[in-house]
């Protein structure tokens, strides 16, 4: 940085950057670093209504995420677990992507798209059907599948929550009653539902939410999906799940399709448990 | 911590084409991927997120979305590990974004002495140039290049945050952005004299 412009941090009337650009300069990378902080899917809306050189903007991303990684304290090894967890995503990923590719390479013998030399903003179709595939397959374990009947973990004493189940709007929770018990510190718990009608587990699951606190209230946390058999008047269900809880605000069960959801559009609300 | 910076370097002077045998459904390079740029990732989401269990949901969401757009991968437009640190930077404005308001703790923004395992990251950039640069930063602007670039705050957020005036947010974060630029560029010229040397 050159001394003139440490010296003159806040002049925002002189025009000028550092290098003694002109002023249209400045309002270009004034554009320009508004994006960089935006959500990618408003830059994408804004790129393409703006006059922006789409070379510009790609430097000056890649200008911040030098600055990124460059300003980073240091760089840590990954938690064995994680590791653990990314290894199993790309057995998924790599599976899904073979599932994906057998069909397409039928439709439409020769060689695949040159992958790797497209355009940064050209997905092209193969990556598209593969991206579809494993979606479908890696999204699949984000709702770990919870078995009704079994006995729930050991809570540890008294700072587990109790709160009581309140009928949804939909049909099938309209009967129902029973309480969550969460454990804040073990980040477990258990549901205990009386009333919730049976369901079709070809068709259809019940799935828990669990919303945070510290988390987006648009994105609650997955709890696992259900099911109720047919003569059960009363069930039990553990509570594990996938993502830490901060700090629970309520449980709602929402009805889905088999295997859950990743973002529920909580058409079918069965019931919800409200904390405090 | 990395402290062996010969394994780093040998694991980052990866196959050209790591990202292209993503694309292509490899398995074998997706979990040198994750070896690669695994440590990576995790330091950026670490940095991002206050919750540990958030960073390490931040760190899968990225890898699943660098295998799928693993394609898109030019190298003539820029290195891979640009390419990943590009996706990872904005994943983790999305979820900050998500996540605001909240009062950001950036005191650890202290620069490290221990740059070996992230200059052996990526031969096209010059990292021992960008942190020189940066090194003669003052706090204030590190400040706001690190709430603009890292954290993805707009100008008055961090208006908002640090009280500064808007119109010295807008010029340290110009200035930032021309700075990077230039050391980024003297990197591309490795025979040309260092930017950060031009006190002019």
């Amino acid at each position: 940085m050159s001394k003139k412009a440490s010296g003159d941090p806040g002049d925002p009337a002189s025009g000028e950057s550092m290098h003694g650009e002109p002023s249209a300069a400045t309002g270009i990378d004034d554009q320009l670093i508004d994006l960089l902080s935006l959500p990618a899917d408003e830059v994408r809306r804004r790129r393409a209504a703006s006059q922006l050189d789409p070379q510009s903007l790609r430097q000056a991303e890649q200008a911040a995420a030098v600055y990124s990684v460059a300003s980073l304290p240091k760089i840590e090894a990954l938690p064995a677990a994680l590791e653990s967890r990314l290894l199993e995503d790309a057995k998924r990923f790599a599976r899904a992507s073979a599932q994906s590719e057998a069909p397409s390479a039928r439709a439409a013998p020769g060689p695949p798209p040159a992958i790797g030399r497209s355009r940064w903003f050209a997905l092209s179709g193969y990556a598209l059907a593969a991206s579809i595939a494993v979606l479908a397959v890696l999204l699949r374990p984000l709702s770990p599948q919870v078995q009704p009947g079994v006995p729930a973990q050991p809570l540890v004493g008294k700072q587990a929550l109790h709160v009581a189940w309140t009928p949804g709007p939909d049909a099938t929770g309209a009967q129902v009653s029973g309480q969550v018990v969460w454990d804040p510190q073990s980040n477990r718990g258990y549901m205990v539902f009386k009333g919730l009608a049976a369901n079709d587990a070809a068709r259809q699951q019940y799935q828990l939410w669990v919303f945070d606190a510290q988390r987006d209230a648009r994105y609650p946390v997955d709890g696992g999906v259900f099911n109720v058999a047919d003569g059960q008047a009363e069930i039990r269900v553990p509570i594990t799940p996938k993502l830490h809880v901060g700090q629970a605000t309520a449980f709602v069960v929402t009805v889905e399709k088999p295997g859950g959801v990743v973002v529920s559009d909580r058409s079918r609300v069965a019931a919800v448990a409200t904390v405090g | 911590m990395i402290n062996d910076a010969a394994d780093a370097a040998d694991a980052a002077a990866v196959k050209p084409a790591l990202l292209a045998r993503v694309a292509a459904g490899d398995e074998a390079a997706m979990r040198e991927c994750i070896k690669v740029y695994g440590p990576l990732i995790w330091s950026l989401a670490r940095r991002s997120c206050q919750q540990h269990g958030d960073a390490e949901d931040a760190v899968q969401e990225i890898f699943i979305e660098l295998w799928k757009v693993s394609a898109k991968f030019d190298d003539a437009l820029g290195s891979e590990a640009t390419f990943v640190s590009m996706l990872a930077r904005r994943r983790l404005i999305d979820r900050f974004r998500r996540r605001l308001p909240v009062e950001i703790d950036i005191d650890d923004t202290e620069l490290s002495d221990d740059a070996a395992a992230m200059t052996a990251l990526d031969h096209d950039i010059d990292f021992a140039t960008v942190r020189r640069g940066l090194q003669r930063l003052r706090p204030e602007e590190r400040r706001v290049l690190d709430l603009s670039f890292t954290f993805g705050l707009s100008q008055s957020e961090i208006v908002t945050q640090t009280g500064l005036p808007l119109g010295t947010v807008k010029s340290h974060a110009r200035r930032g952005l021309a700075s990077l630029r230039e050391w980024m560029g003297v990197s591309a010229r490795a025979s040309a004299p260092a930017a950060d040397e031009d006190e002019s």
